[in-house]
């Protein structure tokens, strides 16, 4: 059974982008437009296997999403995945602390971007 | 000449004037003072001659002196302030010209800048709306790239099926094929044992002409057993007669075997008759046959064999050829769902880009905002215009440059980081 991939971002062309991408590669992809209708997705009985956030979103951003989600049942191990054009270290270190599992900075090749999720979804 | 420097030249006029009318102010209270003590020495004797010629008197004569020395030495100092004032009043209206023609300038300088201000918001609103209508076209635009490049993955994907099924029915055609040609090979090796099977049908059938032949020696004895019959059934009549009334009878049945010898020997040339027509005939048709027909139809044979071991090679080639097709498709599609993925991570940059633009469009609406409330205090439109700058260059910076610049990756942020 194929894993799924919670793709949450606000940018059409991101999350069509990856869905087609993470699709060719085998994934079931679940997307959402910002932090709100993630976590009422989760809340919803989706169950990923990885999360993929943008950090700037409208709503609810990348790192409150993080916050919130974490503290969802079911959520405290779940790999998440920053995917964002932000850079700065002190918005990494705030991920990070709040469960993050990596950051990745915009754009991530096609290839590179499987690797890491492999890498941290073992037997994907 | 700027308006501070107008001023300075006032300040500087009404120094200059206060200087010079303190100088000779001085000048003339001393000349004049010493003027009077010389012309009072020296009119003492004047005074002397006036009182015995005219007979005046010596006070009236002083201050007549004394009066009309003040009365000069003023006139000369009235005329000299006269002319200092006229100079100075003549500087201070050129320098209020100037200040009022410097003032015009500067009004109509100031009406030039605020239009220039609201041009400048006009231009920047004008260049925001173009850059948000770039950002949504190029948005749409890689959409349709996407979805074109998914349906290119899609087709990919659908010939993949395709050949897989494809693969499955040659895998079923191949096996009906085998099993056709284990069938075909045996009529082959069928058609191959033919001549021989047809040699061993020959022999048969020679051994049977020689039988008929034998039989033809069997319508001979029969002939001659009717011949002796029949002298036998001649000599019988011969005794039935010779015995008168007692062999008639006998006679009866001597003619009767005589009858049935001649009946015999009919038979039997008949039979004979019968069997070499049909031993000619059997024997021209299995000539022609051994002759002409046989060896026809065994070369007919042969090439029948040599065409099937054809068709079974043409078959493994044509299976080899469809196994090395299906396995550099499966190849290419391979490598080109790769570079669709690939395709698919570069058009990331259209969120990028359009991250920035939004970035310049904010900077945008904030500059405008500033020039359209520069009226209430201009002198501080230049520290409001470095601020928004400013915010924009921090911004920028928060965020990382695309891998297409020339920038070489900051190490201490890397790209791909996981914790």
């Amino acid at each position: 059974m194929s894993k799924t991939i919670l793709v949450v971002d606000d940018s059409a062309t991101m999350v069509m982008s990856l869905k087609a991408s993470l699709e060719i590669a085998g994934f079931t992809v679940e997307t959402a437009g910002d932090g709100v209708q993630a976590i009422s997705k989760l809340k919803s009985g989706i169950k990923p296997d990885l999360i993929l956030t943008d950090i700037n979103m409208p709503n609810m951003g990348g790192i409150d999403f993080i916050r919130n989600a974490r503290a969802l049942p079911g959520m405290r191990f779940t790999p998440i995945l920053a995917l964002t054009t932000e850079s700065q270290q002190a918005k990494r270190d705030e991920a990070k602390k709040l469960g993050a599992t990596g950051w990745l900075v915009k754009p991530v090749g096609g290839a590179d971007l499987i690797k890491v999720i492999k890498q941290v979804l073992p037997g994907a | 000449m700027p308006i501070t420097n107008q001023h300075q030249v006032v300040i500087d006029a009404n120094l200059a004037q206060a200087r010079m009318l303190r100088r000779t102010m001085g000048w003339i209270n001393l000349l004049g003072s010493l003027a009077i003590t010389i012309l009072v020495y020296l009119t003492h004797d004047w005074l002397n001659l006036g009182l015995q010629t005219a007979g005046s008197n010596a006070a009236l004569i002083h201050a007549l002196i004394f009066g009309g020395a003040v009365l000069g030495t003023n006139f000369i100092a009235g005329l000299v302030f006269f002319r200092f004032s006229f100079r100075v009043n003549s500087a201070l209206c050129q320098t209020w010209d100037r200040v009022i023609q410097e003032l015009r300038q500067g009004q109509q300088q100031a009406q030039g800048d605020k239009e220039a201000r609201a041009l400048t918001v006009e231009q920047d609103q004008a260049i925001e709306q173009q850059l948000g209508e770039t950002v949504a076209e190029t948005e749409a635009s890689t959409l349709n790239v996407i979805e074109r490049t998914s349906q290119l993955n899609a087709d990919a994907a659908h010939l993949l099926d395709y050949l897989k099924k494809s693969t499955g029915n040659a895998k079923s055609m191949e096996e009906d094929i085998s099993g056709r040609l284990e069938d075909i090979t045996e009529i082959a090796l069928l058609v191959q044992e033919l001549p021989t099977r047809i040699q061993a049908d020959m022999e048969a059938i020679e051994k049977v002409l020689h039988d008929i032949r034998q039989l033809g020696g069997l319508t001979s004895s029969i002939k001659q057993i009717s011949k002796k019959t029949r002298l036998l059934a001649l000599n019988a009549a011969i005794e039935a007669a010779r015995a008168g009334e007692a062999g008639r009878g006998f006679a009866v049945v001597a003619g009767e075997v005589q009858s049935l010898a001649d009946h015999a020997t009919e038979t039997a040339d008949t039979i004979e008759d019968g069997l070499n027509r049909a031993l000619q005939n059997v024997e021209r048709n299995l000539q022609f046959t051994l002759l002409e027909g046989s060896q026809e139809q065994l070369e007919q044979a042969s090439k029948a064999v040599e065409s099937i071991h054809r068709l079974r090679d043409n078959y493994e080639d044509v299976r080899q050829f469809y196994k090395v097709l299906f396995s550099v498709i499966t190849h290419h599609n391979t490598s080109l769902a790769t570079q669709i993925s690939d395709i698919l991570g570069l058009l990331q940059y259209q969120d990028v880009t359009g991250q920035r633009l939004e970035r310049i469009r904010t900077t945008l609406n904030h500059r405008a905002s500033v020039l359209i409330n520069a009226d209430d205090d201009p002198t501080q439109l230049p520290n409001q215009l470095r601020a928004v700058f400013d915010d924009y260059l921090r911004s920028e910076a928060n965020h990382a440059r695309s891998q297409t610049s020339q920038a070489a990756e900051d190490p201490n942020e890397p790209r791909i980081e996981l914790f």
